[in-house]
């Protein structure tokens, strides 16, 4: 009965209240969707059992960087501790098992290309021209809230197997069989 | 309290020694800072949430729903699944040994003495555990069994530890700080784990987790642990606290839809627990010291439902058992607690986070089928209602003010207010400052009130009998505190907390006229009294580097200096003063690296210094503990792990034995 009551207050409570929708800092939420990246990609076996930790890789954003030392440290994948790592270079990218790579290295991305394809990294960035580019994901705001996009055959190409979760809450997936 | 009368002089106060220890022993649980400031923790962490729960977060410049610890107006530390795995150890008390402003010292091999800024003790009665929510603090001694207090140690997602007063959230007993440890989603423990290993100390250890999921959002685990320890290193030869400990149980996390989580775990445990107990009896020579072990059981089960209503708006009702008992030579304890728990949080306009909440508690005990340490009545059952509120206002860009208050009403002090008001100043994207006033409660426990302990030791050729008064009440703190977070450069975090507690009505006894009985020798009655008063003040001081790539740097340093105060004549105030300043350390150091040395695998070391404990005539010590790990194949991970390797054995506290040199090999394997 007084539960009843209680929940009913709730309700009434909830309707009442015209507060904002959850809100966060841009590069936490980026920070949070690289975290969940590295849950649903399947790497080559050995390159995740052969190396100590999944090591996420920032190119030339030094605030998703700290965002990514303050909420995923500690953090595990696939039993696995998370490295953070920020890149001064497009070199040091072989390493990597998620580069993110920011909008003013798009020029680079041949290169990088290139370079993180026989490695089997996963390249971020953000923008619709980086999956032009050859990046597999990228990010993208729309209605005020985080959206990312998929090239499957860039993700393919780099060796890699990204699960049908990731698939379906991307906003376009495209193929070259067509897709959306 | 007769188990903990382990040791016996014949001198003056080392009965009271034993008996103040053990009624000192209460824990205060801990909740983690983040916790206080959302009702429902898993909204905080944006790590936790599903890529579908991602995209319904709006972005924006200034994170208010997102507690990072940098942005918390507490002293928070937070201990991660892989600051513990790191630290090598396998019980969560020496875990909390790398958390700044904490001391923990072991007894026996099975008793751990945790103090939050001072008051250490066996079962420290001003510290509040909490498992998953659910409150581990005994309220029949004041305090925490740790040694019961286990779970599979690969499934601790994080054990946060909140220094300073948590009543205004956490209620009753969290007087010096919250401990709050907090497992894994199932959906993160999926698959098979088996880990196992031994040494000398650690005789042998074994644990098994299986993880599955029923379709999408059904996600499931169940683990099982056994653990066997050696006694400590004993100075008269006797090996009296060796143990072994079972345990297993499950978790449920149910995505019910997309509003509605459901999660539902349990545990089970039981052991065997070496203890040496005094007892008095009242025929010459009126003390036997049994060596005998102590039996000990419990089983949980926990329900939590968490809605989100609307975009601005989430409630949890969360409901638990929890049965424990345990046994002793002179002393036996069967208790079952019943607990509701609801909250609300919601966003309210003027950049408002609102929170309230209602609990109530049931607490029922019976400690009459072993006669010795007895309680009049035998058996009993209490309610606790508690009701409270917290809001968290943004005044301006970067300046907030959080204010919020407990509202109790238990059945041993009535009716009981723990407000605290907090500040924080966001000064720039590097630096925070924050500030704190509250007030928080240790209610009185079944032992201060109806504890009618007869034959609590003998000194000076007299009996000592502790007894309860039901006018004792609860013990009172009025913190003040200040804090200051930086991030220096690009991997370099330093933070540094200052604190003064200003306690007041702090247990004391008071000597009741000498009582002749036949043949006995003279009975001398201590009873529970409210008598002293006093301050704490300290200074903590962590700092975080992360120099070269895949190597980390911790340090953390703690001051602590307790200025305790009764009435000068009154030997028992006198001697409660000089035990209770005397068994913390004022300094405590220690610094740890963790480092993934490529081809080779993880090196991780930590090294600490605690200061002497004068009270208790314990010395100051260094303390080395080292790891190596490597990954030897897929899914398969060999340690070895090296404890307290400085010293081939030192004593930690008083009453008990000591800890020696030890060193195991541990194997994970998972797939």
């Amino acid at each position: 009965m007084v539960l009843t009551g209680l929940l009913v207050l709730l309700g009434a409570c909830s309707e009442a209240a015209l507060g904002a929708p959850p809100q966060a800092a841009e590069e936490e939420l980026k920070a949070a969707f690289l975290f969940n990246f590295a849950k649903y990609v399947e790497w080559p076996a050995d390159i995740v059992a052969e190396r100590p930790s999944i090591d996420l890789c920032v190119l030339g954003d030094d605030l998703l960087h700290d965002a990514l030392q303050q909420t995923l440290r500690g953090k595990v994948v696939r039993d696995k501790p998370i490295g953070i790592r920020r890149l001064a270079s497009a070199q040091g990218a072989a390493g990597c098992h998620v580069l993110f790579v920011a909008g003013a290295h798009h020029d680079d991305m041949p290169g990088i290309v290139a370079l993180v394809q026989r490695h089997h990294v996963l390249l971020v960035g953000e923008g619709p021209e980086f999956l032009a580019h050859g990046g597999a994901i990228a990010f993208g705001v729309e209605d005020n809230r985080l959206r990312f996009d998929v090239d499957a055959d860039a993700a393919s190409s780099a060796g890699l197997k990204l699960s049908s979760q990731l698939l379906k809450v991307a906003r376009h997936v495209s193929r070259r069989d067509g897709g959306s | 309290m007769g188990r903990r009368f382990s040791t016996f002089r014949k001198s003056l106060l080392a009965p009271l020694v034993v008996a103040v220890t053990s009624v000192l022993a209460s824990p205060l649980a801990t909740r983690g800072e983040e916790a206080l400031f959302d009702a429902d923790r898993s909204a905080t962490d944006l790590t936790e949430l599903t890529l579908e729960e991602l995209m319904g977060i709006e972005v924006t410049s200034v994170s208010r729903k997102v507690e990072k610890r940098s942005e918390a107006a507490s002293a928070v530390y937070v201990l991660t699944a892989e600051d513990i795995r790191r630290a090598g150890v396998t019980n969560i008390p020496d875990a909390l040994r790398l958390v700044p402003g904490v001391q923990v010292a072991q007894i026996t091999s099975n008793q751990w003495a945790v103090g939050i800024r001072g008051f250490a003790s066996r079962l420290a009665r001003s510290v509040l555990v909490l498992i998953d929510g659910r409150s581990v603090y005994d309220p029949l001694f004041a305090g925490t069994y740790w040694e019961v207090q286990d779970t599979l140690l690969d499934d601790v997602e994080r054990i946060e530890v909140i220094r300073g007063p948590g009543g205004a959230v956490w209620g009753a007993n969290a007087v010096n700080g919250v401990i709050n440890i907090i497992t894994k989603n199932a959906r993160d423990t999926q698959g098979a784990f088996l880990t196992g290993g031994g040494g000398n100390y650690e005789r042998g250890f074994a644990a098994i987790r299986y993880g599955d999921r029923l379709g999408e959002d059904f996600y499931y685990r169940g683990y099982a642990k056994l653990l066997d320890r050696a006694p400590g290193f004993d100075r008269s030869g006797n090996d009296f606290d060796a143990w072994w400990f079972a345990q297993q149980g499950f978790r449920i996390d149910w995505l019910v839809s997309p509003r509605d989580t459901l999660q539902i775990q349990g545990d089970a445990y039981l052991g065997e627990l070496g203890q040496r107990v005094g007892i008095v009896e009242f025929e010459p020579p009126f003390l036997r010291v049994a060596d005998e072990d102590a039996k000990v059981s419990g089983a949980d089960l926990l329900a939590r439902w968490g809605r989100t209503l609307g975009r601005a708006s989430e409630l949890a009702l969360q409901v638990y058992y929890d049965n424990t008992y345990r046994r002793e030579p002179n002393f036996a304890e069967t208790r079952n607690t019943f607990d509701i728990d609801f909250q609300h949080r919601i966003a309210l306009r003027w950049r408002q986070d609102f929170q309230w909440g209602l609990e109530y508690r049931l607490t029922a005990d019976d400690t009459g089928s072993v006669p010795g340490v007895d309680f009049v009545p035998s058996s009993r059952a209490d309610n606790l209602f508690s009701a409270f509120l917290q809001d968290e206002i943004e005044l301006i860009d970067g300046l907030r003010l959080t204010v919020g208050s407990k509202f109790e009403h238990n059945d041993y002090s009535g009716f009981e207010v723990q407000p605290n008001v907090r500040l924080l100043w966001l000064a720039d994207s590097r630096q925070s400052v924050w500030g704190a006033i509250s007030r928080a409660v240790r209610t009185p426990s079944r032992v201060e009130h109806d504890l009618l302990l007869l034959s609590s030791g003998v000194f000076a050729d007299r009996i000592a009998a502790l007894v309860g008064d039901s006018s004792f009440d609860s013990e009172k703190v009025i913190a003040y505190e200040l804090g200051y977070r930086v991030q220096a450069a690009a991997s370099v975090f330093v933070g540094v907390s200052a604190f003064i507690n200003d306690y007041d009505d702090l247990l004391t006894f008071d000597l009741g006229p000498e009582v002749e009985v036949g043949d006995l020798p003279p009975i001398v009655p201590l009873i529970f009294r409210n008598g002293l008063h006093g301050e704490t003040y300290g200074v903590e001081v962590t700092a975080d580097a992360e120099p070269i790539e895949r190597l980390r740097v911790s340090a953390a340093y703690s001051y602590l200096v307790i200025d305790l105060h009764g009435d000068p004549d009154r030997p028992a105030d006198q001697f409660l003063v000089f035990l209770t300043d005397g068994s913390s350390p004022q300094h405590q150091f220690n610094v740890r690296s963790t480092w993934i040395v490529p081809d080779l695998g993880e090196v991780d070391g930590v090294l600490r210094y605690v200061d002497r404990l004068p009270a208790l005539d314990v010395g100051s010590y260094v303390g080395l503990d080292l790891r190596l790990s490597r990954r030897v194949a897929e899914g398969l991970e060999l340690s070895l792990i090296g404890r307290n390797l400085v010293e081939a054995h030192h004593r930690e506290f008083a009453g008990g034995t000591e800890v020696e040199r030890s060193g195991y090999l541990q194997v994970r394997a998972w797939w």
